[in-house]
């Protein structure tokens, strides 16, 4: 008797320790007025060194300074960015955790391929909205857009145009492009954006889906040339070249990038993290990375509101497109 | 010329000098470490680096990279567990000569093959960077499908013994390659509704596995009473006469890893592999490699690290990546500001020699660095077994984790480790081709072979029916 009655003292005075313990690790009642009191996670689908890569860590530094923590940026790679969101949503909903994403997760949704669909996430800003291009080598045969239909129209299936990834963002274009163009092209699609450049300068490609960033060298010194922007207007940088409404082509999608968190983050700290991209997009740090890499050629920002309803439009056209294209059933 | 002096004057400033030094520490200490690799290191001391000048920054990676190619070998040499991915067919003939006592040769031999191949890949780089790269973008889908064949041909060379199990483990490295989406056809296969299989198995798990993890298993089986005496390690250089009978076989692994370092698609392990493979094909004494030949370390020691630096001959030049490390300082360069590319060359010319420069001092530093911290680095081998197992174990624990962050990679590792070290058990010839096997994932999957198996279908296709689009 007397033993279990120790027991039971020891079992008590354990539960009040973990209890307390607990207690301790809390936040305090008006612990959301300190957010952000230790560092921040930024997850990144993609490996170091690509797009998203790069986007993540130009704008987690000037976020950074302004929010007064580090913002760690994690890369978690594989499956078009699916398992970083996976991830993201197992995190607890406290604003500790940002998902650096892009339009690849609105062609997973489409594509059945997460399980979670926008409801999951909290999207805080759109910071790019970057501009996808056709484009062929200097000493390539085709010199203009109009050149380019033609020879596909006269031959269907022979046009070997390379792209990122098969049933992806990069498929969904040039489908769309096939469908409004009324031409048949053969869609090469390659695993990095890399080896679709060497297998465009090495002529092993007649043209390729790609944005400007990437190959800003090679457009500089002319080996690269643009032939076609898949834009709403005329590039101011680019003003002799045909975007895809002068020829009465309405696809102007983008590849886009920014920020959500998980569903039900407290919508002060969801504020607040608007707040801080807002002003991290506009610091003369990140404007020069943007300029840098071209992705300054159409305004990218959009508020958290506008940036929800902005995935789920393009979660329905790429949902669209995708069924079409026999990979949706 | 005047751009080179300038450069000269660069790299001789303390902070440069220090980014060099530290550099070939930190990559030697990634390279040497089982489960942590270069690449790795590359990528943790990338926000580091914000802080930097240019050129500082990429001293420092640079370093990292030559330095990590090399150091992958010490511990293939004295544990046969390659630290880096570039080393694995430097266990082969390296611990062998570490079981026959003469850890110190092996180790020396690598050590010089490693410098004087990235000097001459080096001298590669710097002498006809833009042209190569020119020459290497007419490499398509027909001869990258070539040379996916001629590296599988190394299954020949290393499973002389059984050709048959040797071929049916290569089978299984192909079919491992074909887990996760199809690149061209975009449909998920053998991914069991997995998404963290969707984008297939990462070839470091599968080398930690049947490497680290299957010798650990192999080694706690043994008796530990009694262990060989290997006395103080130290490296001896080859000598002169050791030298000269090394000269055709550097100079060869050499030539071979600068061309297959420069190809846009393959690297430093690919560059090993063949290069160890030509080097038994065109031997006198083809017998000797596998029993701690040193022809068999000089060849993919040389080769990988001449392909480190081939590999920085496209991402310079082009903007393209040739490595897994060269697509991270490719980030690395937007983040900066630069643009690789042709105008690289003409308007930062300066930071290109600069560059230049300190690859070769960062490979040159190999030889005076190395026997150094292989020193302290060897001492390892004096600790106790039941002390270092499971030491290296929580290594390629945490290596494996560390890739992507990832989960279901540590379950693979283990695994594949369960896998090797049966395989080494039952399936006698199993350590060359299970090695042979977990080249293949690599070689077809992050070395973009994969695809271009793939995509040489397609191109040949192209010409007929188009495919599915």
């Amino acid at each position: 008797m007397k033993n279990s009655t120790t027991s039971l003292i020891l079992i008590l005075l354990l539960v009040a320790v973990f209890a307390l313990g607990g207690c301790g690790g809390g936040a305090p009642a008006d612990g959301k007025a300190k957010y952000p009191e230790r560092p921040i996670e930024g997850i990144v689908g993609w490996g170091a060194g690509g797009g998203t890569d790069v986007f993540a860590r130009a704008i987690a530094k000037p976020a950074a300074e302004i929010i007064g923590q580090p913002i760690a940026v994690k890369n978690m790679p594989g499956s078009s960015g699916a398992i970083a969101g996976d991830y993201v949503t197992q995190q607890p909903a406290d604003g500790y955790t940002l998902w650096f994403m892009g339009s690849n997760y609105a062609v997973n949704v489409a594509l059945g391929r997460t399980p979670h669909p926008l409801s999951d996430y909290i999207p805080v800003a759109r910071i790019q909205h970057d501009t996808g291009m056709l484009q062929v080598t200097k000493s390539s045969k085709f010199k203009t857009i109009d050149d380019i239909v033609a020879f596909a129209k006269a031959n269907p299936g022979k046009l070997k145009v390379g792209g990122t990834g098969a049933a992806s963002f990069d498929e969904v274009v040039i489908a769309l492009w096939e469908d409004a163009a009324g031409i048949k092209v053969n869609y090469v699609p390659y695993e990095n954006g890399g080896q679709m450049q060497a297998a465009l300068l090495g002529g092993h490609l007649d043209a390729m889906f790609e944005e400007l960033g990437p190959v800003a060298g090679r457009v500089a010194d002319g080996s690269l040339v643009p032939v076609l922007a898949f834009s709403e207007k005329k590039l101011e940088k680019f003003p002799n070249l045909p975007v895809a409404p002068d020829k009465g082509w309405n696809i102007t999608l983008g590849n886009w990038r920014g920020v959500m968190v998980k569903k039900d983050t407290d919508p002060a700290i969801v504020k607040k993290l608007e707040e801080v991209f807002t002003k991290a997009k506009d610091t003369p740090a990140y404007k020069k990375i943007e300029k840098d890499t071209y992705l300054d050629l159409r305004p990218g920002y959009l508020s958290g509101k506008d940036y929800a309803a902005a995935i789920q439009k393009d979660i329905d056209v790429y949902k669209e497109a995708l069924t079409k294209l026999g990979y949706v059933k | 010329m005047d751009s080179f002096i300038t450069a000269l004057l660069h790299i001789t400033q303390p902070a440069n000098l220090i980014a060099v030094l530290g550099g070939t520490l930190l990559g030697m200490l990634s390279g040497a470490t089982p489960g942590v690799s270069g690449t790795m290191m590359v990528v943790l001391l990338i926000p580091l680096t914000y802080t930097l000048e240019p050129d500082t920054a990429f001293l420092l990676l640079i370093s990292v990279y030559c330095s990590a190619v090399f150091s992958g070998s010490i511990s293939a040499i004295l544990f046969r567990t390659p630290g880096a991915p570039e080393a694995v067919a430097t266990t082969l003939d390296g611990y062998e000569m570490t079981k026959q006592g003469k850890p110190h040769e092996a180790l020396g031999i690598s050590v010089y093959s490693s410098a004087v191949g990235g000097l001459l890949g080096g001298a590669a780089l710097i002498l006809v960077a833009p042209q190569l790269a020119k020459i290497a973008l007419a490499f398509g889908p027909p001869e990258y499908f070539a040379m996916a064949i001629m590296g599988l041909s190394v299954v020949t060379t290393l499973g002389a013994k059984n050709m048959v199990k040797a071929l049916l483990v290569a089978l299984f490295g192909l079919f491992l390659a074909t887990v996760g989406i199809d690149p061209m056809a975009g449909i998920p296969r053998f991914t069991f509704g997995l998404p963290s299989l969707m984008s297939g198995i990462d070839f470091i798990p599968v080398l930690i596995g049947l490497f680290a993890i299957s010798e650990m298993l192999r080694q706690v089986m043994q008796d530990h009473t009694v262990t060989i005496k290997l006395g103080k390690i130290k490296t001896t250089l080859p000598n002169f006469l050791m030298q000269k009978r090394l000269v055709p076989t550097i100079f060869g692994g050499s030539v071979l890893g600068t061309i297959i370092g420069i190809l846009p698609g393959i690297g430093a392990t690919t560059a090993a592999m063949v290069s160890y493979s030509e080097a038994v094909r065109w031997s006198k004494t083809p017998e000797k490699f596998g029993t701690g030949h040193p022809e068999g370390i000089a060849a993919p020691e040389s080769s990988n690290n001449a392909a480190a630096n081939g590999a920085m001959v496209p991402l310079l030049a082009l903007g393209i990546p040739g490595s897994a490390t060269t697509a991270v300082m490719l980030g690395a360069f937007v983040l900066h500001g630069l643009k690789p590319g042709p105008l690289l060359f003409t308007e930062q010319a300066e930071f290109i020699n600069t560059i230049f420069l300190g690859t070769m001092i960062a490979n040159a530093l190999i030889l005076i660095v190395a026997p150094f911290f292989i020193r302290g680095f060897a001492n390892i081998i004096r600790i106790p077994y039941p002390v270092l197992g499971p030491v290296i174990l929580i290594l390629c624990i945490i290596g494996s984790y560390a890739i992507r962050n990832n989960m279901t990679d540590v379950w693979l590792t283990l695994g594949f480790g369960v896998l090797g070290y049966i395989l080494e058990k039952y399936a006698s010839p199993s350590r060359p081709s299970s090695s042979a096997s977990s080249s293949e994932p690599w070689r077809n999957r992050n070395s973009g072979a994969r695809s271009s198996c793939r995509k040489a279908a397609t191109a040949s296709s192209s010409t007929a029916p188009s495919p599915p689009s």
